[in-house]
């Protein structure tokens, strides 16, 4: 049994959560509560956000399973953040298109990983929603991240997949040695 | 005799009849089988066993004081203290539930249990084992304390009854019990943030604490909640703490909460891959959701193909049974076979590796609450499967053998190998 993991990160409503959807072999257990910061509210327009993280997988049949993780996008969770990412492969950071705080964010959070020495990638989110900002504007703003950064749509289960496999790619090859599997 | 597969070594201990020590026995008859060099020898005290237990990277096989090859039921009674009754109970249990969950092949397995386990017991079984590898056992103490009455008890004064029932564990294992008791909600922590911990190291004040708050009688139940995310209306706290009728929040912004949410969730997340989490409104929610909740991403994590599809409480006796939905899930593991006298010195781990024996319903009835009718129930289970194996897989007479371990694909290819089957995986998702 070889058990790999992922983490999803990203500001509050970047779309973690969807992207697991997509991609899990099962319904994803998903620890969502209503937001109480009122930002957060107006964020999810009174939807229900992560407080604690979604979980999902996907299995192979000579048990090989990849976990999922999307992590609380609240930065006063950030110790959840550093315990998920023991005996992780990567991170996939999600970046809300529509959400100028998610923008601005995004290198601090890439940082963080990178200190963590975990290969990430950035995914740009919700470019479809009127809300979006342009594309270049969008990719101006990330132009001091270095890494991989792919526009894609999370409720494209072939887009979320291609995102999945460009971070496990990037794995392979930035990995010296056997990878690491989630104890 | 076939050869023993150096990924899977075993240790034997001998429990003895001092309180605090466990003494390592080599040489003895079931351990003859192995070559010395694969025993994890583990010399010294309690704690350090416990740690071996806790991080689960070894087999264990545990035997009375008088050897090897005694009846089943000499095999779990001892003559010592109730202490030390309940310190075996504790063994057998970290072993025997995994071994039942992951190794019965049968479509439905089916356990009730009657019996009210006093704290004290409770507190031994959780402080010697992961409790997360055992939904069934999880599941049965949880409506027992489910129908007790809440009762309160201070952060402290939890710490120093578990310090005082456990002799010689060290705090950190204390520690971590008490937040997977918190975590899995079982016990109200009630926080006097100012008295109690007021450092921003938490442990470290507990451990004070230990050493100078006077023992007293424990309460017979304790019960339940851990809260994260909260719902009230100012917004400000991430993670509550309920008590009873009385809530303590915890606010992440500030230093001191947020290193006691951060010990809890590191507790529950990093040393089991589980997270309980309730949410605040709390209280309303049917404990039974919250169980399922937990139950569910166990069995996701942990990839026990496992259901449970019935819980009721006939008014006597509790019935949990779960289905089995994988009939093939061990289709790769090991056979281990016995016979005669030898079958008890490798019971456990007969049951750890034993391969595809198939059981129809079973239903054990614990008519009192004593440990030693639990214990026999579930070697009763043990020897039913163990007799079945025989007669469905070799016949009466059994010769003696360790079969060597299949090896299965993912123990035999690279992480790297692995890692590309599964995106061929997805490539075709």
């Amino acid at each position: 049994m070889v058990n790999f993991k992922i983490l999803l990160a990203g500001k509050v409503n970047a779309g973690k959560t969807t992207f697991i959807k997509q991609i899990s072999d099962f319904e994803p257990v998903t620890v969502d509560e209503m937001p109480t910061d009122i930002n957060e509210l107006k964020l999810k327009e009174g939807k229900a956000t992560t407080v604690g993280l979604d979980y999902g997988a996907i299995n192979v049949d000579e048990g090989i399973t990849l976990h999922l993780f999307g992590t609380p996008g609240q930065e006063r969770f950030d110790f959840v953040w550093e315990v998920l990412s023991k005996g992780a492969l990567g991170v996939i950071l999600l970046v809300d298109s529509t959400n100028e705080d998610s923008l601005n964010d995004a290198d601090k959070l890439v940082e963080y990983y990178t200190n963590l020495k975990l290969p990430i990638i950035v995914g740009i989110t919700k470019l479809e929603s009127p809300n979006a900002k342009p594309l270049e504007y969008v990719l101006q703003k990330l132009s001091s991240i270095k890494n991989i950064i792919m526009p894609f749509n999370t409720f494209n289960k072939e887009e979320v997949k291609i995102l999945l496999l460009t971070l496990l790619n990037l794995v392979m090859e930035s990995t010296e040695g056997d990878i690491q599997t989630m104890q | 005799m076939g050869n023993f597969n150096t990924n899977n070594f075993s240790i034997l201990i001998k429990l003895q009849d001092s309180k605090e020590s466990i003494n390592i026995l080599l040489g003895q008859k079931a351990v003859m089988h192995l070559s010395e060099g694969l025993i994890k020898k583990i010399d010294g005290n309690m704690s350090d066993t416990l740690h071996a237990i806790l991080s689960r990277d070894t087999d264990i096989i545990v035997v009375s004081e008088a050897g090897t090859t005694q009846a089943p039921a000499n095999l779990v009674e001892t003559k010592d203290t109730e202490n030390t009754l309940s310190f075996t109970m504790a063994h057998y249990l970290s072993l025997l539930t995994p071994a039942i969950l992951s190794n019965i092949n049968t479509d439905n397995l089916s356990l009730s249990f009657k019996d009210k386990l006093n704290y004290r017991e409770y507190a031994y079984y959780l402080m010697h084992t992961d409790v997360m590898v055992s939904p069934i056992l999880y599941q049965w103490l949880e409506n027992k304390f489910k129908e007790a009455p809440a009762i309160s008890i201070s952060f402290s004064e939890l710490v120093t009854q578990l310090y005082h029932l456990s002799h010689s564990a060290d705090k950190d294992i204390l520690l971590k019990t008490i937040l997977i008791l918190a975590g899995l909600g079982f016990i109200n922590i009630n926080f006097n943030m100012q008295k109690n911990i007021a450092a921003p190291s938490p442990s470290v004040q507990i451990a004070e604490k230990t050493e100078s708050t006077n023992v007293s009688s424990l309460p017979d139940k304790l019960s339940v909640a851990l809260n994260i995310g909260d719902n009230f209306a100012n917004g400000i706290y991430d993670m509550v703490l309920h008590c009873d009728n009385e809530y303590y929040n915890l606010n992440l912004t500030n230093i001191q909460d947020r290193a006691i949410a951060e010990i809890i969730l590191k507790n529950i997340l990093s040393s089991t891959n589980f997270i309980s989490i309730q949410n605040t409104q709390t209280a309303k929610l049917d404990a039974q959701s919250a169980l399922g909740i937990r139950l569910k991403l166990y069995a996701q994590i942990k990839k026990l193909p496992l259901e449970l599809f019935e819980n009721r409480f006939d008014g006597e006796n509790y019935y949990y049974t779960f289905s089995i939905k994988d009939q093939n899930y061990l289709s790769n593991l090991p056979i281990y076979r016995t016979s005669g006298m030898d079958i008890i010195d490798i019971t456990l781990l007969s049951l750890l590796r034993i391969k595809n024996y198939s059981l129809g319903d079973i239903s054990i009835k614990i008519s009192s609450h004593t440990l030693s009718e639990i214990r026999r129930a579930i070697f009763g289970l043990i020897l039913l499967g163990l007799i079945t194996a025989k007669r469905e897989k070799a016949g009466p007479n059994i010769e003696v053998a360790f079969a060597e371990q299949q090896p299965t694909a993912a123990g035999t290819e690279s992480n790297k190998s692995l890692l590309q089957k599964l995106m061929d995986k997805i490539k075709v998702k």
